[in-house]
């Protein structure tokens, strides 16, 4: 079976140190007005803030990124064919094939809010999972920077693989699954 | 540095089409440097990636052998801007306005180094050679200790006689209760990757996750391999969030919460009988008349004034009991009673013990600290009945007025259920693996010593009163005290203004160096070779890359000030051969430089492979050679036996009713002590927030994003709140870092209180008495840098108003 890469962040081991997100902003040169990764608290209306009222508080961090979705809506509504994917199943927003600001198609398509919009260079742009680390062998910046057994990479067609085992046993949720939109990024609060 | 990675090619599938991609194809070289560390202190060894002489990322260095240690957070990845960051210092330059002005000029090394050697010449003669005080710690300075700041400056410093400040500077509480307890400031603490082995993990005022993230990953592991892990905070940070559970206190009454769990454990009889007995001074008589440990001198004419009492239950008479010594064959000693010991009345030290903590009953201490009695004593019995339970002290419990009072407390919760000395216990400050030793004494040039000592608690206002000795020079390398150190007022009206010259070596310009005379640049640690220790390792941080601008190494610059002092003949040695001499230690079993660099820069070297528990013996450095949770010392100072007490600035004292809020400082992960350089994590954390409670912030008609003042009579700063049931009612937070730049107004540092300036009431006077005790220790030690004791710092202690500032 042809590989499909896919991710699981374990929530209980996260604890929101944004190491993936700078990881991913250095590695991929994201401009600082946008962010391809980001970690959000899932608490209060501000960042590492918790919900409910002291002392009967929660907080939990989430990372997020593109879900790299099995039928990705912002490929569907392309218009320029800029994103595609690959035999691996990582979908590849292509900068230079981007229309630009007057299209925006796939940011408005994306449930999950992560295509950026890079007003200085009027493209839009995503993570690709560091598909130029994946082709020499190593992981996306945003795994490998993370040190807290928290983000497990790897094939998801291969049960054997520490991701698929991940998924299976620490019961892996996708988000929004009723869009149909079948993501590769999982979660998991086990 | 042999690593060469020219694997990097074109990237597959055409996708990527940024700027990177055509350095990828560039080759890159590898390199180990300590992470700068941001004031963590955990130093991690990172992997740094260099191509066409610039540092492109970095990542954490496999550990050799503890793969579990291997580690880097956002501040040590986003550390790759360090040396090109916007205000970095690139030449060296004079004042020409006056202090403070901002009015710089650039001049040449040399006329830099001749005019700093030609003043301190001139001052050291008219005033002495104490006269020139030296300091160094902070960014460029890391590792501490190495060869650069704390190592070539403590040698520059012992040569010429200088004055040195002793104690690191805050943060002394838990250091203090160690001493107490212990008789050594890092005692009683295992090593962190043991706490997988622990029942329990109380970690007690510490937001580990933000502020010790390597520490807080061997907290997370264990707490997945079934450790229960109890957080003990009035503020929920991330801490709180991720462990089992969270115990919300009372800010500043920890030492309550202690007594009354110590009272629930003395008194439901869950404590250790057997290692109370033997490894700690509860069954020592105390004298009635003088609260003093009777000694056998006392009882008998020709008994030894060295030796303690006890009371041998099965025979019905006191029995002397030697220094070290855990048990007396056929003596059964008795904990609790009073005893006639020849004319002498006395109690047991366990008895004393058990009375204090009756005090706080927990229907009493729940007034204190705010917490429910059932929940106090569930906690006590969870913590009592655990089979292994850890005690992480932070400094959170210690940043007050009584801070070792809080530390002691608890610590005693350790001592009476025989939780020191094994796998999974534990109760200290200090948590580190394992690391060998450098060879520092031959570079301090120990034998050669001529500098004075101040302590921290009374040095600084010792330069503001120009006594016991005038000091008139401050050769700071790489601190920032006006930002680090409480009330940057005191230091700009009442320190700076007595000094003639002050030499500021940093790696930017800092809130400090604008009151200097003279600015150095320092090379970064990317920009020098420097040793350090730690993870059982020995660790040659490599230089990855040529100093920006005109920056020079620590190490050169003290080398080119003695050579104009007349000390050249002291710094004849090349870098390799500093290095060389510095591994040249027992501990190190050999390693050479060499073989650092041939293997990545860190060696392996003999020693512990499995963690460290402290006093697995149960020998402890104090004087009994036993825990002392009473120390006879104190007694006339009334503080023999832990207990709570309300600080002078406190949430029942006089000023609270005119500043009903308490205002404190710590750290957030974006940012650590004064280093909030990079833009990478400024995306993430881009401005100072106040943390408020709706509950405090409604009646004040303050609204999330209102811009605000939090003042009180030494000063105010303005930034903007939000609100947050993270804050307990009662507490206002913002995260330490920030420099006056990114204020809407003020600092929060001038909210705080000076103490390190004006008078010795102005601290818990036990520290008078460890001052005393530990004198002689402080002033032979060959370099400052091995005098932890300081003092518990009152960070925390400040009370202060919030309210919208009109018109914004």
């Amino acid at each position: 079976m042809a590989t499909q890469y896919g991710i699981i962040y374990d929530l209980e081991r996260c604890i929101g140190c944004h190491a993936c997100s700078v990881a991913c902003r250095i590695e991929n040169a994201v401009d600082e007005s946008i962010a391809w990764h980001e970690v959000k608290t899932l608490g209060g209306c501000h960042a590492d803030t918790p919900s409910g009222v002291y002392p009967n508080l929660e907080m939990r961090w989430e990372p997020t990124l593109c879900m790299h979705c099995k039928e990705a809506p912002c490929m569907e509504v392309c218009p320029a064919d800029a994103i595609t994917r690959r035999d691996d199943g990582i979908v590849v927003l292509e900068r230079d094939d981007c229309i630009g600001l007057g299209c925006k198609k796939c940011t408005w398509a994306c449930p999950y809010g992560v295509i950026e919009i890079n007003e200085k260079e009027g493209v839009m742009e995503k993570c690709n999972l560091c598909t130029h680390r994946i082709d020499q062998g190593k992981q996306p910046a945003c795994v490998e920077a993370c040190v807290y057994e928290a983000t497990f990479f790897g094939d998801l067609n291969d049960p054997d693989s520490t991701v698929s085992r991940k998924v299976r046993e620490q019961k892996g949720e996708v988000r929004l699954p009723e869009r149909g939109t079948k993501p590769v990024v999982y979660y998991s609060s086990k | 540095m042999d690593r060469t990675d020219q694997s990097a090619g074109a990237p597959q599938g055409g996708v990527i089409s940024q700027d990177y991609s055509a350095s990828e194809t560039s080759v890159s070289d590898y390199y180990t440097v300590a992470c700068p560390g941001m004031g963590c202190h955990q130093n991690c060894p990172l992997s740094v990636e260099v191509a066409d002489g610039r540092i492109k990322r970095i990542e954490a260095a496999p550990i050799p052998g503890s793969p579990e240690n291997t580690h880097a957070c956002l501040r040590g990845i986003g550390a790759h801007q360090l040396p090109y960051l916007p205000n970095r210092l690139l030449y060296p330059k004079k004042r020409v306005g006056k202090r403070g002005e901002g009015k710089w000029q650039r001049i040449s090394w040399d006329e830099a180094l001749d005019t700093v050697a030609a003043q301190i010449k001139q001052i050291q003669a008219e005033y002495g050679p104490e006269a020139v005080l030296m300091s160094s710690s902070g960014s460029s300075a890391v590792p501490i200790g190495g060869l650069n700041a704390g190592g070539a400056t403590t040698r520059l410093g012992n040569l010429l006689g200088c004055t040195d400040i002793v104690g690191w500077t805050v943060d002394g509480g838990p250091f203090c209760a160690g001493l107490v307890n212990y008789g050594f400031f890092f005692g009683g603490g295992n090593d962190a990757a043991d706490w997988v082995n622990s029942d329990l993990l109380v970690i007690w005022g510490e937001n580990m996750a933000e502020s010790a993230m390597r520490d807080f990953n061997h907290a997370m592991r264990a707490k997945q391999q079934g450790t229960k892990v109890v957080v003990v905070s009035p503020t929920y940070d991330a801490t709180a969030a991720l462990a089992s559970e969270w115990i919300p206190v009372e800010s500043r009454t920890d030492a309550a919460l202690a007594l009354a769990m110590l009272h629930v454990i003395l008194d439901e009889e869950r404590f250790d009988a057997e290692y109370v007995a033997h490894h700690t001074v509860a069954p020592f008589l105390v004298r009635n008349d003088n609260g003093q440990f009777l000694r056998e001198s006392d009882i008998a004419a020709d008994g030894n004034a060295e030796n303690y009492v006890v009371w041998d239950a099965a025979a019905g008479r006191p029995v002397a009991m030697p220094p070290n010594t855990q048990k007396l064959n056929g003596v059964t000693p008795a904990l609790r009673g009073n005893f006639d010991a020849a004319g002498t009345p006395c109690r047991t030290a366990f008895d004393l013990l058990a009375e204090r903590a009756a005090e706080y009953v927990p229907e009493r201490a729940t007034d204190i600290c705010q917490l429910p009695a059932e929940k106090i004593r569930a906690f006590a019995r969870e913590y009592a009945d655990a089979g292994a339970a850890a005690i992480k002290l932070g400094f959170g419990v210690a940043r007050t007025f009584y801070g070792d009072l809080n530390c002691r407390a608890i610590m005693a919760l350790a001592a009476v259920t025989g939780n020191v000395g094994k796998s999974g216990g534990g109760a200290s400050g200090w948590c580190r693996a394992y690391a060998p030793f450098l060879n520092g004494d031959p570079l301090y040039a120990a034998d050669e010593r001529r500098s004075k000592r101040l302590h921290i608690s009374t040095g600084y206002g010792a330069i503001a009163r120009q006594d016991p000795w005038p000091i008139k020079a401050w050769l700071l390398f790489a601190a920032n005290p006006l930002n680090t150190q409480p009330n940057a007022n005191t230091w700009i009206n009442d320190i700076l203004p007595q000094l003639d010259l002050v030499v500021a070596v940093d790696i930017v310009n800092s809130w400090t160096s604008e009151y200097a005379d003279i600015v150095l640049p320092g090379a970064t640690i990317f920009e020098r070779e420097d040793l350090y220790t730690g993870l059982g390792c020995t660790i040659l941080s490599e230089q990855a890359i040529e100093p920006e601008g005109e920056a020079r190494t620590d190490l050169e610059i003290c080398t080119e000030l003695a050579q104009r002092l007349g000390l050249g003949e002291f710094f004849d040695k090349s870098q390799d051969e500093w290095l060389e001499l510095m591994l040249d230690h027992p501990s190190q079993g050999g390693v050479t430089l060499e073989q650092l660099r041939a293997n990545d820069g860190m060696v392996r070297t003999p020693g512990p492979t499995e963690p460290i528990i402290g006093y697995a013996d149960k020998k402890f450095d104090t004087r009994s050679g036993r825990i002392e949770f009473y120390a006879e010392y104190l007694k006339e100072i009334g503080q023999e036996l832990p207990t709570h007490l309300d600080p002078p600035e406190g949430k029942h004292s006089k000023l609270a009713q005119k500043y009903p809020l308490q205002f404190f400082t710590g750290r957030r992960k974006y940012v650590n002590q004064s280093q909030s350089y990079f833009s990478t994590t400024k995306t993430l954390c881009p401005e100072p927030l106040l943390r408020m409670n709706p509950l405090d912030a409604k009646p004040r008609g303050i609204k999330d994003d209102d811009l605000v003042r939090v003042f009180n009579d030494r000063g105010e700063v303005r930034l903007k709140a939000i609100l947050t049931e993270a804050m307990r009612p009662g507490t206002v937070w913002v995260e330490h870092g920030w420099w006056p730049k990114d204020f809407a107004g003020g600092h929060y540092q001038n909210l705080l209180k000076p103490v390190c300036a004006p008078d010795e009431s102005m601290i818990n006077p036990a520290f008078q008495v460890f001052w005393e005790m530990y004198k002689d220790y402080a002033e032979q030690a060959p370099s400052p840098g091995l005098t932890p004791y300081g003092i518990a710092d009152q960070l925390f202690d400040c009370m202060a108003q919030v309210e919208t500032v009109a018109g914004a």
